[in-house]
């Protein structure tokens, strides 16, 4: 269960600097940042130990967080949509996907990025509402969600699309 | 004690969750009260080399642009030179200002990094303590006012920029007394809101808002923006006035940060009438 792989270390430093260097650069209509971070989490194999999972997915968070200078909101929804991801799985793959101890489990395109969906509505969800942090101002955080989105879905699905070689 | 740790071994991700969690807000709401310790922003030492290195490799992409804009600039100085000399030369050829008494000092710095999307939002400057940017020193840029220096490490500041939600300076429409404090509200990094300003002012859009003299931060008259909107509120003896910022905040590179040398001076003064 804890197979810290070359691989897995690269990953994680990749999208800390993806997301940094290249994505908050980005202002598509002034307004939108593509965010890119959840593919941690749909990268991480499925039998992967959730305590291993979640403290990466803290890591992760906070790194980047540093260095964008939004506190520990990625921290937050990264850590959430962690612990989050076995209900995730389930409910994207059937419940059947419990029952899969192969690293190299993979479904179809469809739930792949149903599943996709899923981790990125938790974490704009959570991140907005931590960035926001006044449940009265709840609809800014809805449309703040709905407007980023469907940006970080187009971008993270063709990313996981593209390096679909690299079975979860 | 072993039922203790049976649970807790049981529940361990729920444990590992609230500890994670509690970690992460207990970040958060020091952070927003400006408590947060230097390590935990872009100016450290460490993520600023690195933002530093990539601003410096993509900036030869606006090279012309950034040459134009330094030309403009130049321009602009040279002529307040000259109109300077020759007024001082009409008024007394032989006066001499030594250095002390000027009161600003102007330290040109740039922007490592920027952000105009969140709530709070920051800007990372290449120069710190070194070179004599300390916190609370005013930051503009040749198109008007940027934000206030919070922190500053050895090499590094951040900056609080006017896209802020708790950033307040005090404005004043241009050619009157009139004042009021510049807020922002989180909407659209080209505006910025304007309250304050009593109803009696006469005001029309398109007129320049500029910083205020009651800031022991900005020098007057700094160029804020132009009045784009402006309303009274029913039962209200205070214009709300939208300004459309003469900066573009999502696209700053070279950027000035002011000392004003007689601040410590108006501020002891000040808490000594207080008292």
């Amino acid at each position: 269960m804890t197979d810290f792989s070359p691989l897995a270390v690269l990953r994680f430093l990749a999208l800390f600097a993806v997301q940094v260097f290249i994505f908050n650069q980005i202002h598509w209509f002034g307004s939108v940042s593509p965010m890119v971070l959840v593919l941690f989490l749909y990268w991480t194999p499925i039998d992967r130990d959730i305590l291993i999972t979640m403290i990466g997915a803290f890591a992760l968070g906070l790194i980047t967080d540093v260095a964008s200078d939004t506190t520990a909101f990625h921290a937050i929804a990264l850590t959430v949509g962690a612990y989050l991801r076995p209900a995730i799985l389930r409910l994207s793959y059937g419940s059947s996907v419990s029952f899969h101890t192969d690293s190299q489990f993979s479904g179809t395109l469809g739930q792949n990025l149903l599943y996709l969906f899923y981790l990125l509505l938790i974490h704009h969800l959570l991140f907005f509402t931590v960035e926001i942090f006044e449940l009265s101002s709840a609809f800014v955080i809805l449309t703040k969600t709905a407007i980023h989105l469907p940006f970080s879905f187009l971008i993270v699905a063709l990313i996981a699309i593209l390096f679909s070689s690299q079975k979860r | 004690m072993g039922k203790l740790l049976a649970l807790l071994i049981k529940w361990r991700s729920e444990v590992l969750l609230v500890f994670l969690l509690a970690t992460a807000l207990a970040l958060t709401v020091t952070q927003s009260s400006h408590q947060k310790a230097i390590w935990l922003s872009s100016s450290n030492a460490l993520l600023g080399r690195l933002h530093a290195f990539k601003t410096s490799s993509t900036e030869y992409f606006s090279l012309k642009k950034r040459n134009q804009e330094l030309q403009n600039d130049n321009a602009a100085l040279r002529a307040a030179l000259y109109q300077a000399q020759f007024e001082k030369a009409l008024l007394d050829g032989s006066m001499r200002l030594s250095d002390s008494l000027t009161p600003y000092a102007v330290i040109p710095a740039k922007v490592v990094k920027n952000s105009v999307l969140r709530e709070r939002n920051y800007l990372t400057l290449n120069k710190g303590t070194s070179q004599g940017v300390y916190p609370d020193m005013a930051v503009i840029s040749d198109q008007g006012v940027v934000g206030i220096v919070e922190q500053s490490a050895d090499n590094f500041s951040t900056v609080i920029s006017l896209l802020h939600e708790e950033s307040s300076i005090n404005a004043a429409i241009k050619g009157t007394n009139y004042f009021g404090s510049l807020v922002w509200n989180g909407q659209r990094f080209d505006r910025c809101q304007l309250y304050d300003i009593p109803k009696t002012a006469e005001i029309q859009i398109g007129d320049s808002i500029v910083t205020g003299g009651m800031s022991s931060i900005f020098a007057p008259g700094i160029l804020i923006g132009q009045v784009s909107q402006f309303a009274i509120g029913q039962n209200s003896s205070f214009y709300t006035i939208e300004v459309s910022l003469s900066n573009n905040m999502a696209n700053l590179s070279q950027v000035y940060v002011i000392d004003n040398r007689l601040k410590e001076e108006r501020l002891t003064l000040e808490s000594q009438s207080n008292d």
